[in-house]
């Protein structure tokens, strides 16, 4: 919009103070704008909470990137949990150091993105020597660097590896903020996309199918997710999720496949770096049920790529179909475990390495 | 430091409340220049040096400047200036792009050269300031000002916050004699200030990022080609994205500033309504246009040695001017394309000397769409990753790819079309008006409602990404 100066009038003469828009009476503007304001964000948080939207956590880099330096002052022989939203639902941190575990492993795995950059990310940090429990979902795991969705981790990486006090700050805001107020929630809270779905307009002919998106889990400040509790009894919005974990394999299967080849060769090379200076790294392979399965076994079967991914990286592989006390969970949307599974499912994992361990085949 | 952050909030309350605090007027200006440092530090505390080396030299520079006589050695003084702060800016900026290109040169001649992986991190704001503190000593070199007296007001210049990482780019002349008397902000400038922040801050969270953004991610994102209808609706997407991103930043920077009680110039002035390409690059981004004509365009002859060469510096300019933007070609393409879009008006101009710019809406109107779809296309350069991905975004246009992917749904076309649709009206309806005018033309209970819609929006309708589009250049 035009304002009252420019920058190109004059070489020489100093600039004009800019116009004020005559007398108004800016005081009582600003005090009912205030109050305008207030009132209609306190409705729309009092709606949102009444609607079963309590304030939580918004899922945003952030909050990983602060997690991740949290890493970085840490020991260095640390355990750390990165990889997609099974392992994150799925690994209960006080259970692990219940079952004596050491201390609270630190929780960087993250919904939908590729834990690759994350391995690499470890593998190229000197000081790191500890154990990296990384979590395979094949879908995520294996996708192509082209992917931008799951690769956008990268950029979650960069921004921890150049965060500043700017970021610390806001951040800690966000941890103050977050928790107590509804409207700071990203995601289908937002007016554009309540708007999107209160409107539902037809789609075009041929289109994908649209994302619907629902707030099925929660992040707490350690980076740990859950499924919001109950949620295994709620069929109609089990189904939502459904939905839109089928709308998200339809669109994946637009990106080009992953090249398993170099793949593989990337992690082995992360692998041995994180080994070379006394690193651990253990794969770990979440159940999945019912469709989501079955279509993991057509996309990635297991022999051509998690068998060879354990066979090449000679890392300790924990696969949940391998293990009669793994199997039998039940995941309400085919994808991620419950809370009570995700402590009964870290308890036998941890008896599981534990007794790898001893053996010392993989260290 | 965002401006739409958390952090920023709490940052601008105490700048504020400081600042107004009646200390004697040297001490306030320290505390400025501080939080300006602050400000700056607080993405990555060390670049801070290259500000301090930037200020330093050219302070010194252009006072040593100044006293000599000899012009070979006011010569070397320039060249001192122009070595230090290009040299940083080329290193930080354009050094992997340079090994790269170079690369790329000696495989041509069958040599093979990997360049190495230099890491460098671009400093924020970088291109803006270095422009800065370069018009200052060029102003000096050819005698057009003299050199600050005041280090700190010289220092203050070079640094100060609101403008400091994303322009307006401030010539000494418009900041300067600003410091040079106690500045207090009256109410009405302190409201004033924060009303335009606001609707800044509205134009970037709800309306670029949260309206826009996600229509021209998904598309420009697309693993697969897409259809022409999404290719368009994306690139009119961008075209709204980037405007009201970086208009948004640089309303936000005036009114921080204003709300100080200091004034900045103009960065924009309802650039889609422009009608031919002279206008649009009057239009947008005035600060470094008027830069690169000042200490570009017009050094090199501007449009006083002929035809021929005023068409090969307007070229040479705007080759440049997409440099400054971004270290890769596809910027220097794009203003390859703005600078022949000029030479073409001017051509235009010579053919038909009382259509273009009609007077008659009927005349004006087709121009100005025709100036906004060709300024459109090449934004397609400007949001593609790479050169191909552009080849492809264009094919799209034109609907040449078999078996495009629809990613777009209905209420992203109908989103799309209401906020461009609006923009292009509310900057057609702008145009010729000032902004101060319309709003003293309105009730206060209009501007309250107004002032308050845009606060709610801005809470209620955020979007998922925040960086500032211009912060990378």
């Amino acid at each position: 919009m035009p304002l009252s100066t420019s920058s190109s009038e004059s070489r020489v003469t100093a600039i004009r103070t800019r116009d004020l828009p005559g007398e108004i009476p800016w005081t009582r503007v600003a005090v009912v704008a205030a109050i305008l304001a207030i009132i209609t964000i306190g409705w729309r948080e009092w709606s949102l909470r009444e609607s079963g939207s309590g304030p939580a956590l918004a899922l945003q880099p952030g909050l990983w990137a602060w997690q991740r330096n949290l890493v970085r002052k840490a020991e260095p022989d640390s355990t750390v949990v990165v990889g997609s939203s099974r392992i994150s639902f799925g690994f209960d941190q006080d259970e692990w150091v219940r079952c004596g575990g050491g201390p609270r492993p630190f929780m960087l795995a993250w919904p939908a993105i590729c834990p690759r950059p994350q391995l690499h990310d470890f593998a190229t940090d000197e000081s790191f020597h500890g154990t990296l429990l990384v979590g395979v979902t094949p879908g995520f795991f294996f996708c192509s660097s082209a992917n931008s969705i799951p690769m956008r981790v990268q950029q979650f990486v960069a921004l921890a590896r150049h965060w500043g006090p700017a970021d610390d700050i806001e951040q800690r805001c966000r941890f103050l903020l977050e928790p107590r107020f509804s409207i700071l929630l990203n995601g289908e809270t937002s007016l554009l996309t309540w708007l999107r779905y209160r409107l539902d307009l037809p789609q075009r002919a041929g289109q994908l199918p649209a994302f619907r998106d629902s707030r099925f889990f929660w992040i707490d400040e350690h980076c740990r997710g859950r499924l919001i509790e109950g949620f295994e009894k709620r069929p109609e919005e089990i189904q939502v999720v459904c939905n839109w974990l089928q709308t998200w394999l339809a669109t994946q299967t637009l990106y080009p496949p992953g090249n398993l080849d170099l793949i593989v060769q990337e992690v082995v090379a992360d692998v041995q770096k994180i080994r070379a200076r006394g690193g651990r790294v253990i794969f770990v392979r979440f159940p999945s049920t019912g469709w989501y399965r079955d279509d993991e076994r057509v996309q990635q079967p297991r022999v051509a790529y998690w068998d060879r991914l354990i066979r090449e990286t000679g890392c300790l592989g924990i696969h949940f179909e391998d293990y009669p006390e793994l199997s039998g969970f039940d995941c309400p949307e085919n994808s991620h475990l419950t809370q009570p599974d995700a402590i009964k499912f870290t308890r036998r994992l941890y008896a599981i390495v534990a007794s790898q361990s001893k053996r010392g085949k993989h260290d | 430091m965002l401006f739409n952050s958390l952090t920023f909030v709490l940052f601008i309350a105490i700048v504020i409340g400081v600042f107004s605090l009646r200390f004697p007027w040297r001490m306030r200006k320290t505390f400025l220049l501080l939080a300006s440092y602050a400000f700056y530090a607080a993405w990555n505390p060390p670049f801070v040096i290259l500000l301090w080396i930037s200020t330093v030299v050219d302070w010194l520079v252009a006072r040593r400047m100044h006293r000599v006589q000899q012009p070979g050695r006011r010569r070397f003084l320039l060249w001192v200036s122009l070595a230090v702060n290009l040299g940083m800016l080329g290193f930080f900026k354009y050094g992997q792009f340079l090994l790269a290109s170079f690369s790329e040169l000696v495989a041509m001649a069958g040599i093979v050269y990997v360049p190495p992986e230099l890491g460098i991190i671009l400093p924020i704001g970088i291109s803006f300031y270095t422009f800065q503190t370069l018009s200052y000593t060029i102003d000096v070199y050819l005698r057009r000002a003299d050199p600050e007296e005041s280090f700190l007001d010289f220092a203050l210049f070079v640094t100060f916050f609101p403008q400091l990482v994303a322009g307006p780019i401030v010539r000494p002349h418009q900041l300067i004699p600003q410091f040079k008397q106690p500045v207090v902000a009256t109410r009405n400038q302190l409201f004033w200030g924060l009303f335009l922040l606001t609707i800044g801050l509205f134009e970037k969270v709800v309306l670029a990022d949260a309206a826009l953004s996600a229509i021209s991610n998904t598309v420009f994102n697309s693993p697969q080609p897409v259809a022409s209808l999404d290719a368009w609706a994306a690139m009119l997407a961008f075209s709204g994205q980037i405007f009201f991103d970086f208009a948004g930043y640089s309303l936000c920077a005036i009114g921080v500033a204003m709300s100080l009680g200091f004034s900045l110039p103009d960065n924009f002035r309802c650039p889609y309504a422009a009608s031919g390409f002279s206008d649009f690059w009057s239009r947008w981004h005035i600060s470094l246009s008027g830069w690169l004509r000042d200490y570009l365009y017009i050094p090199l002859g501007g449009n006083r040695q002929g035809r021929a060469r005023t068409q090969l510096n307007l070229i040479l300019t705007m080759l440049l001017g997409g440099l400054w933007h971004g270290a890769a070609w596809r910027f220097v393409v794009w203003g390859g394309t703005h600078g022949a879009y000029l030479v073409i008006e001017r051509w235009l101009r010579q053919i038909f000397p009382r259509e273009i710019p009609g007077t008659s809406a009927a005349v004006k109107i087709p121009v100005t769409l025709a100036t906004f779809l060709a300024v459109s296309l090449t934004w397609v350069l400007f949001r593609a990753e790479t050169f191909s991905d552009a080849v492809d975004f264009y094919i799209a246009l034109v609907g040449m790819h078999q078996q495009p992917v629809l990613w777009l749904e209905t209420f992203d076309f109908l989103l799309c079309g209401v906020v461009v649709a609006g923009m292009l009206s509310v900057q057609w309806w702008m145009r010729d008006r000032r902004f101060e005018d319309v709003v003293a033309r309105c009730p206060w209970w209009a501007i309250a409602v107004f002032w308050s819609a845009l606060l709610i929006l801005i809470v209620l309708a955020r979007g998922e990404s925040s960086a500032f589009i211009y912060f990378q250049f």
